[in-house]
Formats: C-alpha cells, sequence, structure tokens
C-alpha cells in the first residue's frame, strides 16, 4: 500500500516539473504558431548552464536558477529573431526544419563544449534534505522540483491570463494580424513567447539538474516527453498541458512499477498514439 | 523549383538542364572508387552509397508529399536486421533483404494507418513516437539481440551481399545499383501521376481532393515506397559494417542524419538527396580530421538547416537554382 | 430528371444555423445562380455538396445516387467539381501542373494529362500563363486556375464559388466569357455577389438569407421581388429598378 501512495507522489513530483517544460513548449507554439523540436534541447542547456555556474562559479543549482532562465531565455529570443522568424514566412517544411536544426546545432554546441560524458553537480545543498512522512520519502531536490515548478507554472499562467501583456499575448496567438490592428507589435510578443517558454523551461532545468546528471542528449527525453504532453492536452493549451503532464508523471511511474521500467516510454508514446487517433485535437485543445 | 522540370523545347540549352544533372551524378558516382581508390576511401564512398539511398527512400514521403518524418530509422533497422538475423540463421542476405522490404512495407501500412490521421507537426511528432516505440521494443527484445544487437560473419561473394567484402569497390558497386534502382524508381515516379499528385498533397491537401485526389492513399503509397528504399540502405549498411545493433539502427539518430541529409540537399529536388549524402560526408569526415569526433559536426548541420529553412528552404539544390537564374538573368 | 438534388440540408456550427433546410434542384445543362449577403451561409452549402462538411441533416443526390458526406475525392468521381471562395492555388507547380492535377483525374499517363490540361487551358484563356508559378499568379490568374482545374476533372456538374469577386471590370468581363463558353458542356452552379454579372447569365436563381432559400426563379422574378430588394440588393439596386 505505501508503495503505491511512494509511487503516486513520485508521479505528482514528476508530474509538476514536467508541466513547467512543457508550458513552455506550449506557450511557444500557443502564441507564435511553431512547434519548437528543440524543446528538450533547452532543458540540456538549462541543465548545462546550471553545471556550468555551480561547478566553475560555486553557485548552488538554486541560486543558479536565474542564470539558468537568463541563458535560455536568451537562446530562444535569439534563435526567434535570427532564424526562426524568416522561417516563419516559407512554407510548413521551413517551419519544421529550423527548429529541427536548432536541436541539431544545440546538440553539437553541448557535445562540443562539454564532451559526451555525464556530469554530475556535486554538494548541492538540497540532495541532503529530504522530508519523510511514515513510510513516504521525498527527496529535497524532487519536491524543491516540484514544489519550484508548480510556482513557476502558476507564475505564468498569472502573467498570461491577468496582466495587460499576458493579454496581449493571447490576443496575438489568436490573430496576429487583429493583433496588430489593436496596436500590438507581433514580433515582439512573437520575442515574448520564445523569451517566456526559454526561461521557464530554464528554471526546470536548474531544478531537474539538482537531481538528474547532464549530458548532450539529456535533452532527447525531456523534449520527446514534452511534446507527447502538449499534443495530449490539446498544442497551445496551458490548462491541458498542466492536466496532460500529470497523466504522464503518473503514467511514467506506475509503468515502472508495475512493469518494466524499460519500457515506460513505450506507454507514454502508446498513450500519445491512441489519443491522437480518438482525441486529436487533445484533452483540452479546441477542435 | 518544381520537381517535374518541363521538357524544355529542343533547344540544346533545354537538353543540357535535363540531361546533365544525370551526367553529373551518375559521373560522379561511377568514377568515384576509381578516383579515390584507398580501401578507406571505398568505406567513405559505401557510407556514401547507403546515405544517398536512405535520403532518396526519405525523400518521396518528406520531400514529394511534404510530409516530414522523423521515424525512418525504424525501417533502417527493419533491413539491417533483416540481414543480420539471416546470417544469424543462415538464410541467404539478399533474400532477407526482400524480405526486409516486404516486412517494412507491412510496417509502414500499420504506422500509416494512425499517424496519417495526422498534419504537420503532429505528424512530425507522431513519427518520431512510433520511432521510439520501435527502438525500445528492439533494444529489450532478447530474440533481436537487446542492447548489443548482432555481430555477422558474411562469406565473400555477390551472393552472399558480401561482394568484395567492406572497404573494396565491388562492394560500393553493389551500392551503385542500389541507388540507380532508387534513382530510376523515383524520377519514373516524378514523372508519374504520382509524382504530381505527392507534391499536390504537400501544397494543398483541400484542393488536391476536391480534384479528386485520394490523400491517404497515396501517403500511403509514399510512405510504403520509402519505407522500403530506406530498408534497403539498412540491409547494406548492416552487410557493410558486419554489425547491426539498435542504437546505430533504429535510434532517433538515424533518423535524424537521414532526414538532414535529404534537407541540406534539397528536398524539392529528386537530386537533393544524393547531393546532400556527398556534402554531409565529406562535412562530416572533414569536422571529424579537423576537429575530432566530438560533436562539431552537428553545430555545422544544425546551422546549415537552420539557414537553409529560413532562407532557402529547397536546400542546395535550390541555392544552386537561384544562381542559375542569377546566371540567366545576367546573360539576357 | 434533374441532375443534382439538394434536400433538407442543414448545417449547424454549434448554436448557429449556417443552413436550415434548403431543397433545390439543378437541371442537366443549366446554369444556377446562388446569391445572399455575406455570411447567408452559400459557401456552406457547397462545402457540404462537395464532401468538405458533413451536414447535420439533409441529403444530397446526384444523379440519383445518394453523394451525402462522401469523401470529396469521391464525389470529384462521381462527376462533381467545385472550386475555392479563397483560393487555393498549388503554389509550387505551374498552371499547367495545376490543370494536371485535375486532369489526371481522367487520365493516367502524364502525356494524355498534359495534353489536355493544355486544351483546358485555351478553353478558360489562360494559355499564355502555363508556365508560371502558382505563387507567382495575380488574384484573378488564381481564379481563373481555380475554374480550370475543376473543368479538367470533367465533371457533369460545376460549383463555383465566386469565381469573379476582387477582379476588375476587364477581368471580369473575360470570366464572364469563359463561364459562358463553359456552360455549354457543363452544368453550373454558381455563388456570385455582382447582381450585374450573376443575372444575365443564369437561367434560375436561388437566393439565401440567413442560412435559409428565401426565393427561387427566374432573374426577373428574383430582380422584381421585394422581399429580395429589401433582404438582400438594398435600396440602391431597388431604386434603380423601378
Ligand atoms: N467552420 C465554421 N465554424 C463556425 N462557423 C462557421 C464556419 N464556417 C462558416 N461559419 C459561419 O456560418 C455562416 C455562413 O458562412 P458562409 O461562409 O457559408 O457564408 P457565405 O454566404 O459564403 O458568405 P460570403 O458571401 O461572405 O462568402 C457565417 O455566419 C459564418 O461565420
Ligand atoms: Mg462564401
Amino acid at each position: 500500500m505505501s508503495d503505491l501512495i511512494q509511487t503516486f507522489v513520485n508521479g505528482l513530483m514528476l508530474g509538476s516539473v514536467l508541466a513547467l517544460v512543457a508550458v513552455g513548449l506550449t506557450v511557444i507554439y500557443g502564441v507564435v504558431d511553431i512547434v519548437n523540436f528543440a524543446h528538450g534541447e533547452f532543458v540540456m542547456a538549462g541543465m548545462y548552464a546550471t553545471f556550468v555556474a555551480s561547478s566553475q562559479f560555486g553557485f548552488d543549482p538554486l541560486l543558479a536558477m536565474p542564470v539558468s532562465a537568463a541563458v535560455v531565455g536568451l537562446i530562444g529570443v535569439l534563435s526567434f529573431f535570427t532564424f526562426v522568424r524568416p522561417a516563419m514566412r516559407g512554407t510548413l517544411l521551413s517551419q519544421i526544419f529550423v527548429t529541427f536544426g536548432l536541436m541539431i546545432f544545440m546538440r553539437g554546441v553541448a557535445q562540443t563544449l562539454f564532451g559526451s560524458n555525464f556530469e554530475t553537480i556535486q554538494g548541492a545543498w538540497l540532495s541532503s534534505q529530504r522530508i519523510t512522512i511514515g513510510d513516504i520519502v521525498m527527496p529535497g531536490p524532487q519536491l524543491a522540483a516540484a514544489v519550484g515548478s508548480l510556482v513557476c507554472t502558476g507564475a505564468i499562467g498569472w502573467f498570461i491570463y491577468r496582466t495587460t501583456t499576458g493579454k496581449a499575448l493571447q490576443a496575438t496567438s489568436q490573430d496576429p494580424d487583429a493583433a496588430l490592428m489593436m496596436g500590438i507589435n507581433p514580433n515582439k510578443m512573437f520575442g515574448l513567447a520564445w523569451l517566456i517558454g526559454g526561461a521557464s523551461t530554464g528554471v526546470a532545468a536548474a531544478l531537474v539538474a539538482n537531481y538528474q546528471p547532464v549530458h548532450p542528449n539529456v535533452g532527447l527525453a525531456f523534449g520527446l516527453t514534452a511534446f507527447v504532453i502538449v499534443a495530449l492536452g490539446g498544442f497551445g493549451s496551458i490548462g491541458g498541458a498542466f492536466l496532460a503532464a500529470f497523466a504522464v508523471g503518473m503514467l511514467e511511474n506506475f509503468s515502472a512499477f508495475y512493469g518494466d521500467s524499460a519500457y515506460k516510454q513505450v506507454w507514454i508514446f502508446g498513450l500519445f498514439i491512441l489519443v491522437m487517433l480518438f482525441r486529436p485535437q487533445g484533452l483540452l485543445g479546441r477542435a | 523549383m518544381n520537381v517535374n522540370g518541363l521538357p524544355q523545347g529542343s533547344s540544346v540549352w533545354g537538353m543540357v538542364r535535363q540531361y546533365l544533372p544525370w551526367v553529373l551524378f551518375l559521373g560522379f558516382f561511377a568514377l568515384y572508387p576509381i578516383v579515390f581508390d584507398s580501401p578507406s576511401d571505398h568505406t567513405l564512398g559505401i557510407k556514401m552509397m547507403w546515405f544517398a539511398i536512405a535520403a532518396t527512400g526519405w525523400n518521396m514521403l518528406g520531400g514529394f508529399a511534404g510530409q516530414i518524418s522523423l521515424g525512418h530509422a525504424t525501417f533502417f533497422g527493419v533491413g539491417a536486421y533483416a540481414v543480420a538475423l539471416a546470417d544469424e540463421y543462415e538464410w541467404n542476405p539478399w533474400l532477407a533483404m526482400i524480405l526486409g522490404m516486404g516486412v517494412a512495407a507491412i510496417i509502414a501500412v500499420i504506422i500509416g494507418w494512425p499517424v496519417f490521421r495526422l498534419k504537420g507537426h503532429y505528424f512530425t511528432i507522431a513519427t518520431i513516437g512510433t520511432g521510439e516505440i520501435a527502438f525500445l521494443l528492439v533494444r529489450n527484445s532478447e530474440f533481436l539481440g537487446g542492447t548489443e544487437g548482432f555481430l555477422m560473419r558474411s562469406d565473400e561473394g555477390f551472393l552472399n551481399f558480401y561482394w568484395g567484402g567492406r572497404q573494396k569497390w565491388e562492394f560500393y558497386y553493389l551500392g551503385f545499383v542500389l541507388l540507380l534502382l532508387a534513382v530510376v524508381s523515383t524520377v519514373m515516379i516524378s514523372k508519374s501521376r504520382m509524382g504530381y499528385y505527392l507534391q499536390a498533397i504537400r501544397n494543398n491537401q483541400e484542393a488536391a481532393s476536391s480534384l479528386g485526389v485520394p490523400i491517404a492513399k497515396y501517403k500511403q503509397l509514399a510512405f510504403i515506397y520509402s519505407a522500403v528504399f530506406v530498408s534497403i540502405a539498412g540491409s547494406y549498411f548492416a552487410q557493410q559494417l558486419q554489425f547491426a545493433g539498435p542504437d546505430e539502427a533504429f535510434s532517433l539518430d538515424t533518423s535524424i542524419r537521414i532526414t538532414i541529409i535529404a534537407v541540406i540537399g534539397g528536398v524539392l529536388s529528386k537530386w537533393g538527396p544524393m547531393i546532400g549524402a556527398i556534402v554531409f560526408l565529406f562535412l562530416s569526415e572533414w569536422t571529424n580530421i579537423r576537429f575530432g569526433g566530438n560533436g562539431f559536426d552537428l553545430v555545422i548541420f544544425g546551422f546549415i538547416v537552420m539557414v537553409m529553412a529560413a532562407f532557402e528552404p529547397n536546400g542546395l539544390i535550390g541555392l544552386g537554382n537561384r544562381f542559375a537564374h542569377l546566371l540567366e538573368k545576367a546573360k539576357s | 430528371m434533374n441532375l443534382l438534388r439538394v434536400e433538407g440540408i442543414t448545417k449547424y456550427f454549434g448554436g448557429l444555423a449556417a443552413n436550415k433546410d434548403i431543397t433545390f434542384e439543378v437541371e442537366e445543362g443549366e446554369l444556377l445562380g446562388v446569391i445572399g449577403p455575406n455570411g447567408a451561409g452559400k459557401t456552406t452549402l457547397f462545402e457540404q455538396i462537395s464532401g468538405f462538411k458533413k451536414p447535420s441533416e439533409g441529403r444530397v443526390i446526384l444523379d440519383g445516387k445518394d453523394i451525402t458526406a462522401q469523401r470529396p475525392d469521391k464525389i470529384c468521381s462521381a462527376g462533381l467539381a467545385r472550386t475555392f471562395q479563397i483560393v487555393k492555388t498549388f503554389p509550387e507547380l505551374t498552371v499547367l501542373e495545376n490543370v494536371m492535377i485535375g486532369s489526371f483525374h481522367r487520365e493516367s499517363s502524364s502525356r494524355a494529362a498534359r495534353k489536355y490540361a493544355g486544351e483546358v487551358l485555351e478553353r478558360v484563356r489562360f494559355s499564355h500563363k502555363a508556365d508560371a508559378l502558382g505563387k507567382e499568379l495575380t488574384l484573378a490568374g488564381r481564379k481563373r486556375v481555380e475554374v480550370a482545374r475543376a473543368v479538367a476533372t470533367r465533371p457533369r456538374i460545376l460549383l463555383l464559388d465566386e469565381a469573379m469577386a476582387g477582379l476588375n471590370k476587364q477581368e471580369s468581363a473575360e470570366a464572364v466569357e469563359v463561364v459562358r463558353d463553359l456552360r455549354k458542356e457543363v452544368t453550373v452552379v454558381m455563388i456570385e455577389h455582382v447582381m450585374e454579372i450573376l443575372m444575365p447569365l443564369s437561367d434560375r436563381i436561388v437566393v439565401l438569407v440567413e442560412g435559409q432559400k428565401l426565393l427561387e426563379g427566374t432573374p426577373e422574378e428574383i430582380a422584381s421581388n421585394p422581399q429580395v430588394l429589401a433582404a438582400y440588393l438594398g435600396e440602391r439596386f431597388a431604386a434603380r429598378n423601378k
């Protein structure tokens, strides 16, 4: 019984981190109408930023969080203004290829700079903390990541749904031309979406770096999972992504608990394909 | 640029434009092992062959029909594992390759059923999904060699699909014949109704279906074609390496590589994947020698793909066409 | 017997009824005009006839066969072709190739398809642009390609959705001539806003207002009907026809 509860708690913790990663992806898609195939690599970049800040400059990963957010946010904005914006004028193929290229590029940069080894952050303050309730264990890093992600996801939701700038973002996402008529500069909004998408992913990455080693291909699993979540939740839907993230977090933990953990990704993709078949607009997406 | 360049009349210039690519490509690929005649050059040439075959196959779906798949490693893997299993159980590798083509076609039909309900980005993501599922299933299957895969010990000889063995010009020309098969069939399709229909599908699915194009059927046909040729490339690859493993054959990296090759060369042209194969090979070898195999090639390829997507989506062929256009303008 | 029969077509978008119980028939060889103010549901009606949208209720019968909600390509095979109000030219194909996609429907060889596409381009007087790319065309050119492609499928009945909207005087005069030629061989149903164009071309006209068929009759009957004048043509036109 306590095993089940533990698995459930693990699912919750994983789900909230995944939610933040996926929300970054879905904000970009929702506003800019581009799927960022490099999203997993954004996580990877944030983890390396955290790793460098902690190993070279002695920052605790928690303190490195703003650094990671800034680095990944900047990567997002830069990629938008250099390559993505011109590609948006092109065909669907250009739009797919541009972030596909970014994904390869970022992996290459990581391999060139850091080699292919697994790097682990040493001596993080959180790693010695844990909370135990009965038989249920919540290791500090995972718990902090979950809480931090929830806070950050909430902040993004508040920004988009409650502030004027957020409403301008929404207006742009519905109809860039109409937004332009209302005096909103769509390019600024697109850039902002990449900034938010990047920075929030950077925060998630710094939190994850507390308990997971980083290597150039670490983004793959994150990116794939984030795609699945965003597709499940309905592309561009923040609420949908949030729900789907927890569904996937649970599925990942329970499939590993009941079956062979080697197959957990099979379950996730299987679920994805099933949902695509029967509800292609996702859980909360509009048809 | 349209894929089916219309016959350019009877002018000499038109003839040149029509046949020059054939002469250049066939000439290059046919003469390569003679000009570059060391065994290591032959190894590279053999690599170039399977790059070109795989990317040409991929391009029927990705370029002509405009359905960008990042899951074609599955078919590459099927081809590779077909001959590897043949080696394990002492069947004939040629027959195994043909069997592999059939299996690839069947898997394409099975995968196509769900994924073709999706369009654009969704389709691409779904193919990543099917690719990863196949990868994980193979990696965890004992019958298929698990994470280790299969080491092969083919006997030399044409009948064993190991003519001259690896690093020999004979094996290179074997690949050349397979590539010719891919190119000739691609050209034939591109000039047929199917070729036109696929381009119509890429350009606008609704318009195509209003004109009587059965979209699902033609996407499926393109998928089968591309799966079959990618599986041929996989068989050839495994025969050369004498090895088939999940990470080399079934992983997303393989799908990505096939895609990069086509994209760099130019997906809107039947010659694009071959240019891509040549450029990809030489750039990656050059960076390996110059910078060591540390991922710098990915930096370059990623950068090129981004630039292409933003400024010339039809890759090097597109650049070439622009250049030719400028020249013609300057002349008149 | 009639060639096309639309029977009680009703279409809801959420709560909004874009089409309400629309019934009419089209005789072989005739040209039926469809008019109605913006948002009356004309395009929605075409979308359902051609299989792009499924009617909430009602049936579409082509030459005695029920084709309701069949796939668009099946409906094309049954002999009904359509154009799009918002043009969907294939941008990366040349004009000739655009038309070939249509002619391939009845010709399996490229040679025959190219030949027939060339003939169709002659008929719609657009041969001079055969080698231009779809994306290089003006709106008038794109609308012409829409028509040519549809004609090239050799339909028995052709649905034209505002094939002349947005064209200047000269362009639309030319387009009218094209339609005059075409209707000698094929039954036509055409949506058009400009009354001056539609009236002289049509044998009969159907008037849609707010999703419903308000009226059906000869151009003269329509032009003199006070309801139509009030609902659709507006004061200006009414005054002029007094
Ligand atoms: N996919 C859709 N979802 C919701 N409402 C729709 C949809 N398509 C059309 N409508 C609505 O249905 C009504 C009829 O639209 P339709 O395009 O058929 O009008 P129309 O007569 O062709 O107008 P126009 O002359 O402007 O072309 C309009 O109110 C429109 O907003
Ligand atoms: Mg309309």
